[in-house]
């Protein structure tokens, strides 16, 4: 499982380097591929891997970006932190839940972010970025989110049986 | 009765099978059990925070992140493949349907060579003049360094930042504030350093600001502060005079004096001009040479700000890619 993730995460990064910004031609936003990939973990285990990938997922994005560090660390920590409560606590995670959970905590992401870092081009670009970037990772997340499985990933949670 | 058995029967197998499941497969993970969740978020919100000022006091004092330098120098090796797979399939995309447009390209950059090299004849033996005439007055040769040419590897990783990371880090000698710029046009500057590659803000940005000058021919027009805007190629060319005589079509290129940038490279055309009456200033728009970040495979980075890197000699690519480009709509 954890080859599967360092594999996934590198993937990610190359992906998140060279074919995230043309992907933005379409709905007018970019998807985050290492936050998917963080979050689809997050999901698929429990909150303290959650918030612990979250951090490393954090110096991965900004190792790619050398800018606003401290608010990626922070946003992506809590992130991870929230995608493991969600289906250690609610639900069980299946694919659609994976879904509506990435969808949820990138958005939760964003709003974390704006909190330490006020958007730079107004409201509403970054409301279209933020709902269509995090429709992007959403849709991401089903290939994702099978990767991890097919990698030992995932399983029934104890907390709710 | 076959049917009762086969229910109960089923029944039993669903619950074993769902008993074995759990048992063989358990959720992955650190285990809530074992570490508790809140204080190992609040540890490591704490380490991010602390981590996010020593690197914003870092930048600030020119100095390398050395915590970031790890994930940076690991991440290096799948950029440069992505890269070089993402160019290699641009390039055949371009080879097998851009045959009408490249042939046109073609004929245009052949006219453009003869052009250039015309001028090129004409301004070597200015160049020539002039340092006999250097001599002449007792003016110090100053030293020429040559750029250095980086691989493009990261097109705007994330919307928020426009920023692009070049194959080249500290062990290149490449540090924060290293003047980044194609042979055409000034891209931006480098503003982190890893180990192998480094992170440039592009012109385009919002925070990037730089002093320029407009020319009309050779005549010097005004001068000014050129913003980026976030919007693509569109640039703001701030605090000009009402009296400056600036015009569509005049060029911009930079203007060397805040010490940073070398004088004379280019930046982009003005495309509008705007008066603002209550505050008696001018302010035009300004369309880059270049289409950043989507035409950017190589780039040439120069590391001090005399005038005289960039007329040098650039030294060879790390390593040929395609010509392919992306372009925006």
């Amino acid at each position: 499982p954890l080859g599967t993730l360092i594999l996934l995460f590198l993937a990610g990064s190359a992906a998140q380097s060279t074919i995230a910004y043309p992907l933005h031609y379409f709905l007018g936003a970019q998807p985050d591929f290492i936050l998917t990939i963080l979050l689809c973990a997050g999901l698929l285990s429990d909150a303290a891997t959650g918030c612990v990938l979250g951090f490393i997922g954090g110096l991965l994005s900004s190792a790619l970006v050398g800018q606003t560090v401290g608010t990626l660390l922070v946003s992506r920590t809590v992130a991870g932190f929230m995608a493991g409560r969600f289906t250690a606590r609610i639900f069980e995670a299946n694919t659609l839940v994976v879904m509506l959970g990435v969808l949820l905590t990138s958005l939760a992401a964003s709003v974390l972010q704006i909190l330490a870092a006020p958007p730079r081009f107004g409201l509403a670009f970054w409301l279209q970025a933020t709902v269509g970037g995090a429709i992007w990772n959403a849709l991401i997340s089903i290939p994702i989110g099978g990767l991890l499985r097919q990698g030992g990933w995932g399983g029934p949670n104890p907390r709710l049986r | 009765m076959r049917w009762g058995r086969s229910r109960k029967q089923a029944r039993l197998e669903l619950l074993n099978r769902s008993d074995f499941r759990k048992r063989s497969r358990s959720r992955i993970g650190i285990g809530e059990g074992d570490i508790p969740p809140f204080p190992l978020l609040g540890a490591l919100l704490v380490l991010g925070i602390v981590l996010g000022v020593l690197h914003n006091r870092w930048n600030h004092a020119g100095h390398p992140d050395p915590v970031l330098a790890v994930p940076s120098a690991t991440l290096v090796p799948a950029q440069i493949g992505a890269a070089r797979v993402q160019n290699a399939a641009v390039f055949s995309w371009d080879s097998l349907f851009g045959a009408r447009r490249l042939k046109e390209e073609n004929l245009r950059l052949k006219a453009e060579i003869d052009r250039l090299t015309q001028e090129n004849e004409s301004l070597t033996v200015k160049a020539l003049e002039a340092d006999r005439l250097r001599e002449a007055i007792g003016f110090r040769r100053k030293s020429v360094q040559t750029p250095i040419a980086a691989e493009v590897i990261a097109w705007l990783p994330f919307a928020s930042v426009d920023t692009i990371t070049v194959a080249r880090g500290t062990r290149d000698g490449i540090r924060p504030g290293t003047i980044v710029r194609t042979p055409s046009s000034l891209v931006g500057r480098v503003t982190e350093s890893g180990l192998l590659s480094s992170q440039t803000l592009l012109l385009t940005d919002v925070s990037s600001e730089v002093g320029a000058l407009v020319r009309r021919g050779a005549k010097m027009q005004a001068i000014g502060i050129v913003q980026g805007t976030g919007r693509g190629q569109e640039l703001n060319l701030k605090h000009l005079l009402p009296e400056n005589d600036v015009k569509p079509g005049d060029k911009v290129y930079t203007s060397g004096f805040g010490g940073i940038v070398p004088p004379d490279i280019p930046i982009g055309i003005i495309s509008s001009v705007t008066e603002d009456k209550a505050h008696f200033l001018k302010t035009a728009k300004v369309t880059t040479l270049t289409n950043l970040p989507g035409d950017l495979r190589e780039v040439y980075l120069v590391r001090s700000n005399r005038a005289e890197d960039i007329f040098a000699e650039p030294s060879p690519a790390p390593s040929p890619s395609p010509a392919g480009s992306l372009r925006r709509p």
